[in-house]
């Protein structure tokens, strides 16, 4: 067993080098495509990073007034008795706050603080399945002297949440797209090379080759071109992050990160898995098309 | 070793390569199979090495029968038989050497073990000389014999010729021939496909006549008679 993957390794190694200059097409193909999935799942998962910072169920962010004492609020608070914590923010630590939630916000910073209010941030520690208590928790807050408005992080989460699931079902979709487009170029990559080497696959077939002895060496040599498109692709995105956040999102609050490590393992195992299956399809179908050596 | 009974080959396009034919040839016997174009000489070839499945009948090789065969049996039954065509089907672009590799390769054997192999047959049909040639810059006879060193290269037990002299000058015809010869004195079943009546004279075997797909003679139940 071990001396027939050594063989389909070696052998599939060679075709896929002395295929090079036919593959170059398919591999710039496959890796556009790869680099805009890339893009937009790097962008997707940038956005639901960023909501995941702004918002929490569990917060609710108490603004007071600009006449009230922030110490007699806090009193107020602590006769609700919350189960968690409560934090108070004076407008140097809001600013602070936001900028470390929008940490690239440079036009943020040149903001006098004056211009950002005080607020109490109460997080509370066992509402997290339970919104009801947040909202009824807001309610009661509000009623107190001294405080301007309340904001529950539940309704903005909603909003958020809603537009993370409509981006899951994008990057789904996408997904599924990209896999398909992916498996038809590897499929027709494959195809167009078993055309090329038809007639030295003809001359197995007459020796004795198995289909698994003809088949593996291809499947070999696609893992390579879709190596090559994946890698191209990487680079490509790894460029484009890197000018998105020096040129483009300088001054936004909005930060966008390259795919994690496991993500690229998964995209690449999943990559692997379509090229491998694409590229045994193909073989096995071209070869139950062949009749006789003798038509060659 | 060849058992052929009551077969009949019909073509996708309704015609008939074969009608009942009843045939059997004895390890290490040298047959010769005539007969006009369209006798059905190609297609009996092809049955032996099942390229072609019989429509009916049971054609037997090495008492295995070939109707039920799945690819991978198939080309297991490849192994022990070897091909050699009028028109050689080789790798013209490639090289002698790498041509032979073929049929070795499938057993994932060793370069140590493929090479000398290799080296062995070319010196006996006398090309060791163009191991690195390419095949496209060899004469007829020369391919020819590349050929018949792909088809002897895993000493099979059946070797199925089809015209294998048909484009070779006699001097070329004879060194095939006598190789194939000493491969039948050592046990080799060999079939040609032929209408070389020189061969036939001077290279001694049983012949078969097929006339529109039926067995019209064989020497070996009716005696010598000219065909």
């Amino acid at each position: 067993m071990y001396e027939q993957y050594k063989f389909a390794f070696i052998k599939g190694w060679g075709m896929f080098r002395k295929d090079l200059k036919h593959s170059v097409p398919s591999i710039l193909t496959l890796g556009t495509l790869l680099f805009l999935y890339f893009a937009v799942f790097t962008v997707n998962s940038s956005v639901s990073k960023a909501i995941g910072s702004v918002t929490d169920s569990r917060l609710v962010r108490v603004f007071i007034q600009d006449d009230a004492e922030p110490k007699e609020v806090k009193a107020k608070l602590n006769e609700l008795k919350i189960d968690g914590d409560v934090v108070y923010f004076n407008r140097s630590d809001a600013k602070e706050r936001v900028l470390e939630i929008a940490p690239n916000a440079d036009n943020l910073k040149e903001l006098p603080e004056e211009l950002f209010p005080r607020f109490f941030e109460v997080k509370t520690v066992n509402a997290e399945d339970n919104d009801a208590e947040v909202v009824s928790l807001s309610d009661n807050i509000a009623k107190i002297d001294g405080v301007q408005s309340v904001e529950s992080g539940k309704k903005q989460n909603e909003k958020m949440q809603r537009i993370k699931s409509i981006s899951g079902v994008f990057v789904l979709t996408l997904t599924l797209l990209t896999g398909i487009s992916c498996a038809f170029i590897v499929f027709n990559n494959i195809r167009l090379s078993l055309y090329r080497h038809h007639r030295s696959i003809m001359v197995y077939t007459l020796v004795g080759a198995t289909r698994r002895f003809i088949t593996l060496p291809y499947v070999v040599s696609s893992k390579f071109e879709a190596t090559c498109a994946f890698a191209l692709a990487w680079f490509l995105n790894k460029i484009f992050v890197g000018f998105a956040g020096n040129h483009i999102l300088q001054d936004s609050f909005f930060v966008l990160t390259t795919p994690t490590l496991w993500h690229n393992i998964i995209l690449y195992v999943v990559l692997m898995s379509l090229s491998g299956i694409s590229a045994i399809y193909s073989v096995v179908t071209f070869l139950m098309k062949q009749k006789s050596i003798n038509e060659i | 070793m060849i058992d052929i009974r009551k077969v009949d080959v019909t073509y996708e396009d309704g015609n008939k390569g074969l009608s009942n034919i009843e045939l059997q040839i004895d390890k290490g016997e040298l047959v010769y199979v005539t007969g006009s174009s369209g006798a059905g000489k190609s297609t009996l070839l092809r049955l032996m090495y099942a390229d072609i499945m019989p429509s009916r009948g049971i054609v037997k090789l090495e008492g295995q029968d070939i109707g039920g065969m799945n690819h991978n049996s198939k080309a297991f039954l490849r192994r022990n038989v070897g091909v050699i065509f009028q028109d050689f089907k080789l790798l013209e672009d490639t090289t002698v050497y790498e041509n032979l590799v073929l049929p070795l390769e499938i057993f994932y054997l060793s370069k140590s073990v493929i090479e000398p192999k290799i080296h062995h047959i070319l010196k006996a049909l006398d090309i060791f000389q163009h191991r690195n040639s390419e095949v496209k810059k060899l004469s007829g006879g020369e391919k020819q014999r590349v050929a018949v060193a792909r088809a002897l290269l895993n000493d099979p037990l059946i070797v199925v010729a089809d015209e294998p002299t048909g484009s070779l000058d006699p001097k070329n015809a004879d060194k095939i021939m006598d190789m194939l010869l000493h491969k039948s004195a050592k046990g080799t079943t060999i079939l040609i496909a032929t209408h070389d009546q020189r061969i036939i004279s001077e290279y001694p075997g049983r012949v078969i006549h097929l006339d529109g797909g039926k067995l019209a003679f064989d020497s070996k139940t009716q005696g010598q008679a000219d065909v």
